[in-house]
Order: structure tokens, then C-alpha cells, then sequence
């Protein structure tokens, strides 16, 4: 072989009842290059990752895969043999235990002991100190880990996987709940892993990102290997994103932001000088002093970083967090006090929760029953249920945003990412709101998906609708909203028309460099 | 939710359509689907095949007929505590709450008490009327205990704050006390008063088990047909219509049998001994325990918490034994209804745990409070940012839990024919166990009113089973364990490959 491979996959084809998820796929993989995976929800990619740590164990599938020269042949429940061998995956998702330090956490069940058999506490945090002083991971081995921001307790995962001499470290999804500076301190991480000799595979759906990390990428689609092929070969002219757009989904992609002219309305919601503290903590003010217009038919974005109180602002409007301490919310010249998601849907305000899985959805019920959860008053007499008017209403929005599922008795849980989300958003629809607030709402959902919301989210505006978007992504806010709210250390810091508004300008207000007037 | 959308891999959402399969086929791929449920059937087949070859007399009717009677107080409560289970609760209570309705029930009567005040706001009823509005009157007070009791630990769980645990570990103590105060150690015969007993130990006449039977059957087939008409009018996936109509049968087959054999239909019998035996059904008499007269002392005996020979209180160890009813009224009774007359009939407490079950089972599906109940138990966090009020919910789940304990403790009294120190004891181990061994998880959100019947019924079958081999009851009460924990196991198994 002339090349010096790592990992090859040779020909893998896995199946599953009635479906392909992977079809003859082929990726040889070199060792100590950063290989990005790339493609929509439901192309395989996390099928193939599944494979290489041992969750669908050797004879479930076809195919072969190399590991450093020998033919990698995990066993049943070998997810622990994938470890052993030096394989690790950081997942999406964190696996660490809160109220316990960074070092417990690393050696966490594979503990030095001592000569009575304790745990060697002196060894534990050497060894963890070492790890993160050799891929300069700027955590203490003593800190607690419920007590770190989402970026280092990342760190701790990848020192929890370094400190079993992983040699391919897989990442999915490393940066979805990231800042921009946290984001550029993984990067330089990964570089350093790198010139370690440590090979990373790198799932993202932030396609920058593969322009900024890797070396090479492959791209898969329904469940089929498009193509390999170095980053700097797809980037030549510029446009690598473009490119592994239209790779992905197999067709072009004009424009990733159906962007539509719009005349907005009256005001419809305004708010003005909102103080609100943590519920669970009175003296910790998460709001002071937020004041905005939100009019009829426009979508006005909320830019800021993690922590600048964005979240915080949405949900106290929901009446789910925060307590009011100060300020007013006028909707439609009349003052109204939110003190439950009850309210605020008695006034027409729906929310598209940040984190589906968590708080949008249950997982084990079906598309039927979750998109009915918060409309049963519509169907319902005390004593029962009208199904059939439920089931009409169901599917009137399954249709109209067109979830792929086989039926709507399909647990959620076997949706993709973007089509659960479209299981949110009809939930919230169907309960007729006049303000929608969408947080983060393409947040790990493919591109495809992607488009389709923006796209619904043009029409709901343009049908009256006033609609609200957090994003953590500045394109995102830029390509969709009409005019973008900052906000910065839990206030608001001006608020730009969409002409006006840069990248630079949301940046400079989102960091305080330039604090609004007034 | 059945099996089938949770096999499919978390990437694979849209399948191409799969080509026509087979009428055998679809059969088969369901019941692989399905075999969770099955399981569940299949080892309570099992088992009955088992004891039925195994203990003698176990497949008579006397005993089949008495297996539905006793499994019914603790199918009656699984029935709620699947709904406390599904919201990530659990209640302890509900054993010495059972106990202590059915000891104040056992009280009004015994102390004539409730005699008095209806003499004193009804005077000159007929001594019919006075009976049966004495017994309407005992048992609405005591159901109205029941759910007072019940929403005042809904109260403490869903307001206060306090975990359920705590809170129904704590009730256990408070109605272990109550029941105390009330019988002060001694049993409280409820001797003279044969309508309340109807209740519990009396059985309809034959024909309407019979009209029972066929509304059952027609019920039945007519639901898969409304079924598969909605589906086919909003275009929703139908399933296999054999496999439906095989369901609705077997079922259909189940009941009838039952009514066979409780109704005694193919027992040769003199005439004039069945019109005995109906015309008896009024009145109390030892034999509608549904036992062999040998066995009814140890019946008597289980119930107030003594010799675990037989009955619902096989868990009941240790507790205060009483003497045969030296009582002129049973003397009088056991006379008017000779040793030789058996009860026929389906009885009342198995129609009971009919309605009961029918109920629960449609509040878990077609009401808001079931869904909601449901929902919370999936995902706390988004049932309550739909706008669900998560308290309120919490607290009529422990009222309606309370209400079920009501009915289970008027039954208990009824049955026992008294009110011991020793009622309901540990009873809320066999309805937890009835929950989780029917699919109920003990994570919420998932479980079924069916699935705790069965499940009552697999403990009452292996309970009743090894009594009757005469098994020591230190080998009883471990088999029952060792059996929840592979249940559990199995269902684990189950889940692992489906995920």
C-alpha cells in the first residue's frame, strides 16, 4: 500500500430491515490526517461511526475495515474493545459526571490504585495534569466539571479519550454548542492532536469548518459514498462550501437563504427595559434591561453569544424561566404579565424550545401525539378526545411541511434531527400562535432540512405571522431576519436593520465593543 | 406505539415502500413485532398449562372462577398505579390504604353506626331498602375516604414537593396507624350485612353472564371494524385485518369460556340443585367464596392475614389469625345454603374489574388527562413547556390512584367479610409487581392498563398454583421474586435489540 492508512473502510454495506443504510462504502483514512464526514441526517454517517466503536459489532455488516494493518473485528457489546484498541469517540452529547473534578472524570472507572488498593489521588491528577499539559488543554485536573463552561467540559472529553491513548478520535458534532472563540480553541487543539499523530475524524454541519480543520473529506449521500477527496483540491476556487453543498444533496444549491423582501407590519409585541433573575437563584439577574419591537409579517433575528442572556430572554417570555423584576410587555398596546407557558399561549406566543430532544419533544411517543400535546384543548371535552378531528389536524401539517415519515404512529425517535424539528415547529403551529420564537431552530440539522424551514419560516412571515429567531450562526441571522437585535451581557444592545447590519457590526455590539445608545 | 417504529435505525426515516409480503408473512413479522406482549400471554399460559397438570384441582372451576375474584383487588389498583408509574411515581401506600378504607368500612357496618344514620335521614324504609341504602351509603363514605386520602398525598407530592417515595412511604405509616386506631386489635365482622358482602362474594345469575359474553364479542369485532374504517379514511397504515380479526377472536373465545365454566354449564347437575343455587346467589353463604368447603376456612383465614393457604393475601405473613365464626348468622346462612350448592355466576367483583379496567383503559387513551399523563412521563420538560399544568396533572393521578384504592379496600371488606389489623398488607408489592411484569416502565411514559391485569393475573396464577401443590411459603415468595426480576430482565433483553 503505498499510503500509510490508519483505517480503510473496504466495501461496507450495512442493512438494516426493509433499508440500506450504507451501500458499498469505501474511505481509506491516512494516519494523522483530519478526515471530515460530511453529508445530510440519514446518510450514513453515523451508521459508519457506529460501526468503527463497536455498537453494531463485526457480522452485522459487509465488508471489511482495517485497523492499522489488521482487520478491526469487534465482538458483541465491544464497545469497550474499540477503546482498548485506540479507537474514541467525543460524542455530541456529553458523557461526564457534573459534581465530579476533571481528573476523577478522566480516570474514571480505569483509577491508578495505591498499594492498599485506594485510589492513588497523587498518580490520578499527575496523569490527568499531563494529559492536558501535553495537548495544551487550558483546564485544571481539580476543577469541577458542573462548574465549566460547554467548551472546556468538551476538553475534559477529549482528555478523557487521550488519556487511553486514543490514535483516532472521532468527533461529532464537536462545535454545535460552542462560542466563536471556543470554537478557534478546539481548532488549535485538534492541530496540536495532530501534529501528535493522533487521527481525527470530524462530523460537523458547520461546512466552514471543514475549509478551517481538515485535510480531507469525504461526503456521503443516502447511505452511498459520493466522494474523497482533500480539502484544498475541493476549496481551489473559493466556493468549498458551495461545492460540498451540492455534492451532498446531489443537486445545486443556488443560495442557502431564500431571502424574501418584506413589508412588516405594526408593531405588534413590544417590550422595554426587562429585568428578569434566575428563578432558582434570586440574586443572579440574567436579564437587565432587554427593550425590542417585534412587528406583524417580519422575522427579526436575536444575535449574541452563548450566555448573553438570549435564551434566558425567549423562555422568561415564555413564562418557563425567568422572574420579572422590572420592565413591561405590551402586546398590541395592552400590558399582559406571563407567568406560564399556559399564558403566553393564551396570548398567541409559541416557542420552539432550544434543544428539541430535551425540551421540545417526547421522544418515545409518536408524530401524532406530539404535535397534539399542546393543541388537546381544541379536540377534547373533559371526558374524551375527538380523534378523528386530531388526526385531520395532524395531518393537514404533516402534509403541509412534508415530514418524512412512513405514518404519523411513528415514534419521533426514529425521525432524523430536521424532521423532528418540523415535528416542533407543527406542534406550535397547529396551536395558532401570532408570535412564533424559534431557538436556534436549524441548530444540527442537515442542509436540505435546513432550507425547507427557512423556506416555511419565509411563508409564515409573509402570512402575518411574527416570528422571532435566535441563531448562533451570523449567517444564518443575516441570510434570514429583517432586522437583528444584539444582545450582550443579558441586555439588549441595539437593534440593526437588515441593510445595516454586518458581520462586523453584530460582532462589535455581541462583544460590547460598541454599546447602543440609550 | 407498537414495536415496529422503534426497530427502525435512528438514520433510516424514509424507507423505500417494501414490496407486498404474504398474508403468513405479515402474520409472522407482526408477531415477532409483538412478542414483548406475547411474552406476557404465552407465560401465563405456561403457567396455568403447568399447575394444571402439575396441582390438582387447579383447573376446576371452582379454582378458575376464584383466581378472577382474587386478582381483582389487585388488578383494581394496578389499574391506577400504572398511571402513577407512567409520571415517574410510585406509590407505597396502597396496601394499608386498601386496608384502612376497607377497615372503616368494615366499622360504620360493625359498629352500626351507618344503620343508625340512615334510620335517622331515611326512617321507614323496607328492610331491603334499609339494606341497600346502608350499603350505598358506606360505600360512597368510603370512597370518598379513599380519595381524600389520595389527594391529600397528591397534595404533599405535587404542591409540597416532597418525592413520592417519601410521600407514600410516609402514607404507609399514617394508614398502618389509622388502621390501628380504628379496629383498636380486633377484627370487625361486617356478620349481618349480606348486601355489602354481595360486593365482593356475589355472583350474577348465568344468563347475563351470558348477555355479558356477547356484548363482550360483539364489542370486540366492531371495534376492529370502526378501527380500520377511520384508518382507511385519513389513510393511515390498517395492519393486518386477519391478524386483528384473530385478536378480537381469541379474545372473544377467552370470555366465552369463562362464562362456560363459571356458569357451570357443562357440569351435570340436578335441576332443582341449580335453582337452588340461583335463588341462593341473594343471600351470603360461605360457599360463594368460590371454594372447596375445605378449603373456604383457610380462605377466611388468608384474608385476615393468617395461613397463606389460598387468596389475595398470599403476602401477607405474620399477622393476626382468626378463629372460625362462632357467629349464629353464619350458622343461620351456612344452613340456608347446603354444602353441596357451588356459585355459579360470573361474579361481581370480577364485572367490577371489568368496568374498572374498561375505564382506565379509555382515560389512558382517549382523555387529555391520559395523554398528558403519558407526555409528563416521557419528558417532563417538553409537557411542561406545551402548557401543561405538570402539578395539577401529579395530584389528580394520586386522587384517581386514591379512588382505585377505595374500590379495592370496599372490596377487601366485603370479601374478608371483616376489617382486620392486618388488611392490605403488602398488597402494594403485588400491584407494583402486577405494573412492571405487565410492561409498565419504571422510567414513565410507557405501560399499559391491560398489560397490569395480566400482570396481576400472572401473580395470582403462580401464587395460587404453588399454594395448592402445597409448596412451603418460603419457596413461594421467592419464586414470585425471582419471576419480576426476569420479567424485568427479560423485557431489558427485549429492549436492548429493538434499540
Amino acid at each position: 500500500m503505498a499510503e500509510d492508512l490508519i483505517l480503510h473502510f473496504s466495501h461496507v454495506t450495512k442493512q438494516f430491515p426493509g433499508v440500506t443504510a450504507l451501500k458499498d462504502v469505501t474511505i481509506p483514512i491516512k494516519r494523522g490526517e483530519i478526515h471530515g464526514l460530511c453529508g445530510e441526517n440519514g446518510a450514513g454517517k453515523s451508521t459508519l461511526m457506529k460501526i468503527l466503536c463497536g455498537v453494531y459489532p463485526f457480522g452485522t455488516y459487509e465488508g471489511d475495515v482495517t485497523y492499522d494493518g489488521k482487520p478491526l473485528a469487534l465482538g458483541e457489546g465491544s464497545i469497550h474493545q474499540a477503546i482498548e484498541k485506540g479507537i474514541a469517540i467525543v460524542y455530541q452529547e456529553m458523557t461526564l459526571v457534573p459534581k465530579l473534578t476533571v481528573g476523577e472524570n478522566v480516570f474514571l472507572g480505569k483509577e491508578p490504585r495505591n498499594r492498599v488498593g485506594g485510589i492513588d489521588w497523587d498518580k490520578l491528577y499527575a496523569d490527568t495534569a499531563a494529559v492536558l499539559k501535553r495537548y495544551k488543554l487550558p483546564i485544571s485536573p481539580l476543577d469541577v466539571v458542573e462548574h465549566l463552561g460547554v467548551g472546556q467540559m468538551q476538553m475534559t472529553e477529549i482528555a478523557k479519550a487521550l488519556a487511553e491513548n486514543a490514535r483516532v478520535l472521532i468527533l461529532d458534532e464537536p462545535t454545535s454548542a460552542l462560542s466563536e472563540a471556543e470554537v478557534d480553541q478546539l481548532m488549535e487543539i485538534l492541530r496540536g492532536l495532530k501534529a501528535d499523530g493522533v487521527t481525527c475524524i470530524y462530523i460537523t454541519h458547520k461546512l466552514e469548518e471543514f475549509f478551517r480543520i481538515t485535510d480531507s473529506v469525504s461526503v456521503l449521500r443516502d447511505g452511498k459514498l459520493v466522494t474523497t477527496r482533500p480539502t484544498a483540491e475541493l476549496d481551489a476556487d473559493g466556493k468549498g462550501v458551495e461545492k460540498l453543498v451540492s455534492l451532498m444533496v446531489g443537486r445545486e444549491m443556488k443560495e442557502r437563504f431564500p431571502r424574501r423582501r418584506r413589508t412588516p407590519a405594526e408593531v405588534f409585541l413590544r417590550v422595554e427595559d426587562l429585568h428578569a433573575v434566575d428563578p432558582n437563584n434570586p440574586r443572579k439577574e440574567v436579564l437587565k434591561g432587554v427593550s425590542f419591537d417585534l412587528r406583524k409579517g417580519e422575522i427579526l433575528g436575536i444575535a449574541g453569544l452563548m450566555g448573553s442572556g438570549r435564551t434566558e430572554l425567549v423562555t422568561t417570555l415564555f413564562g418557563e424561566y425567568g422572574q420579572v423584576t422590572r420592565g413591561r410587555v405590551t402586546l398590541e398596546g395592552k400590558a399582559i404579565t406571563i407567568r406560564s407557558s399556559r399564558d403566553a399561549m393564551a396570548h398567541g406566543i409559541s416557542l420552539v424550545p432550544e434543544d428539541r430532544k430535551r425540551s421540545g419533544l417526547v421522544l418515545m411517543q409518536t408524530i401524532l401525539q406530539n404535535m397534539s400535546l399542546p393543541n388537546l384543548n381544541r379536540f377534547a371535552s373533559f371526558m374524551r378526545i375527538d380523534q378523528d378531528a386530531e388526526l385531520a389536524a395532524v395531518l393537514k401539517y404533516w402534509k403541509s411541511l412534508s415530514i418524512k415519515a412512513p405514518n404519523v404512529n411513528v415514534a419521533v425517535e426514529s425521525l432524523s434531527g430536521g424532521n423532528q424539528q418540523k415535528v416542533v415547529i407543527s406542534k406550535w403551529l397547529m396551536s395558532e400562535p401570532k408570535i412564533l420564537i424559534l431557538d436556534d431552530p436549524t441548530r444540527g440539522i442537515d442542509v436540505g432540512a435546513k432550507y425547507e424551514i427557512y423556506k416555511l419560516m419565509n411563508q409564515l412571515a409573509e402570512s402575518g405571522f411574527a416570528i422571532i429567531m435566535i441563531s448562533s450562526e451570523l449567517e444564518e441571522v443575516l441570510g434570514m431576519s429583517d432586522r437583528v437585535m444584539v444582545m450582550w451581557e443579558g441586555r439588549s444592545n441595539g437593534t440593526l436593520e437588515i441593510q445595516a447590519a454586518t458581520e462586523e457590526k453584530i460582532m462589535a455590539r455581541a462583544t460590547g465593543i460598541e454599546v447602543a445608545a440609550g | 406505539m407498537t414495536g415496529n417504529e422503534k426497530t427502525m435505525d435512528p438514520n433510516l426515516t424514509v424507507s423505500a415502500a417494501p414490496a407486498e409480503p404474504s398474508a403468513a408473512n405479515v402474520l409472522l413479522r407482526s408477531f415477532t413485532r409483538n412478542l414483548q406482549s406475547y411474552v406476557l400471554v404465552i407465560a401465563l399460559l405456561v403457567i396455568w398449562i403447568g399447575f394444571g397438570i402439575a396441582a390438582p384441582g387447579y383447573a376446576s372451576a371452582d379454582h378458575v372462577r376464584n383466581l378472577f375474584v382474587q386478582m381483582a383487588i389487585i388488578a383494581i389498583m394496578a389499574t391506577g398505579m400504572v398511571f402513577v408509574i407512567v409520571t415517574g411515581g410510585i406509590d407505597l401506600s396502597v396496601g394499608y390504604g386498601a386496608g384502612f378504607v376497607s377497615v372503616v368500612a368494615a366499622w360504620m357496618l360493625y359498629s352500626g353506626n351507618a344503620d343508625r344514620w340512615v334510620t335517622a335521614l331515611a326512617p321507614g324504609l323496607s328492610p331491603g331498602g334499609h339494606a341497600l341504602v346502608t350499603t350505598i351509603t358506606v360505600v360512597v363514605l368510603a370512597l370518598l375516604l379513599a380519595v381524600l386520602m389520595g389527594a391529600f398525598q397528591g397534595f404533599v407530592i405535587s404542591r409540597m414537593g416532597v418525592p413520592p417515595f417519601i410521600a407514600t412511604l410516609g402514607g404507609f405509616s399514617i394508614f398502618k396507624s389509622g388502621i390501628l386506631a380504628v379496629t383498636l386489635g380486633k377484627s370487625l365482622f361486617i356478620t349481618s350485612y349480606s348486601t355489602y358482602k354481595y360486593i365482593a362474594q356475589g355472583s350474577i345469575p348465568p344468563l347475563g353472564g351470558w348477555i355479558l359474553a356477547v356484548l363482550v364479542t360483539a364489542a370486540l369485532f366492531v371495534r376492529v371494524y370502526t378501527t380500520r374504517k377511520r384508518k382507511r379514511k385519513y389513510g393511515a397504515e390498517m395492519g393486518s385485518l386477519a391478524l386483528q380479526l384473530a385478536r378480537a377472536g381469541i379474545f372473544s373465545v377467552l370470555v366465552i369460556a369463562y362464562v362456560l365454566i363459571v356458569n357451570r354449564t357443562f357440569e351435570a347437575k340436578p335441576l332443582a340443585e341449580q335453582a337452588a343455587a340461583d335463588s341462593s346467589q341473594e343471600v351470603f353463604d360461605l360457599s360463594t367464596l368460590g371454594l372447596d368447603e375445605s378449603k373456604t376456612q383457610g380462605a377466611l383465614q388468608n384474608f385476615a392475614g393468617g395461613d397463606d393457604q389460598s387468596g389475595v393475601g398470599a403476602s401477607t405473613p405474620g399477622a393476626i389469625k382468626i378463629e372460625p365464626v362462632p357467629d349464629e348468622e353464619v350458622a343461620a346462612t351456612a344452613a340456608t345454603a347446603p354444602t353441596t350448592t357451588r356459585p355459579t355466576g360470573v361474579p361481581v367483583l370480577v364485572l367490577i374489574l371489568g368496568a374498572v379496567a374498561l375505564i382506565m383503559s379509555y382515560i389512558s387513551r382517549n382523555t387529555r388527562f391520559g395523554r398528558y399523563a403519558y407526555a409528563f412521563g416521557g419528558n417532563r420538560e417538553a409537557a411542561r413547556l406545551s402548557g401543561i399544568d405538570t402539578k395539577n396533572l401529579i395530584f389528580k393521578v394520586y386522587v384517581l390512584m386514591g379512588l382505585l384504592m377505595g374500590v379495592s379496600g370496599v372490596a377487601l371488606a366485603g370479601y374478608v367479610g371483616s376489617g382486620t389489623t392486618g388488611a392490605g398488607q403488602g398488597y402494594e408489592l403485588d400491584v407494583i409487581a402486577a405494573c412492571i411484569l405487565g410492561g409498565t416502565s419504571t422510567l414513565g411514559g410507557e405501560g399499559t392498563v391491560f398489560g397490569a391485569i395480566v400482570g396481576a393475573l400472572i401473580i395470582q396464577s403462580l401464587s395460587n398454583g404453588m399454594q395448592m401443590m402445597n409448596l412451603q411459603p418460603y419457596w413461594q415468595y421467592g419464586v414470585k421474586g425471582l419471576v419480576l426480576i426476569l420479567a424485568v430482565y427479560a423485557d431489558m433483553q427485549f429492549k436492548k435489540k429493538r434499540g
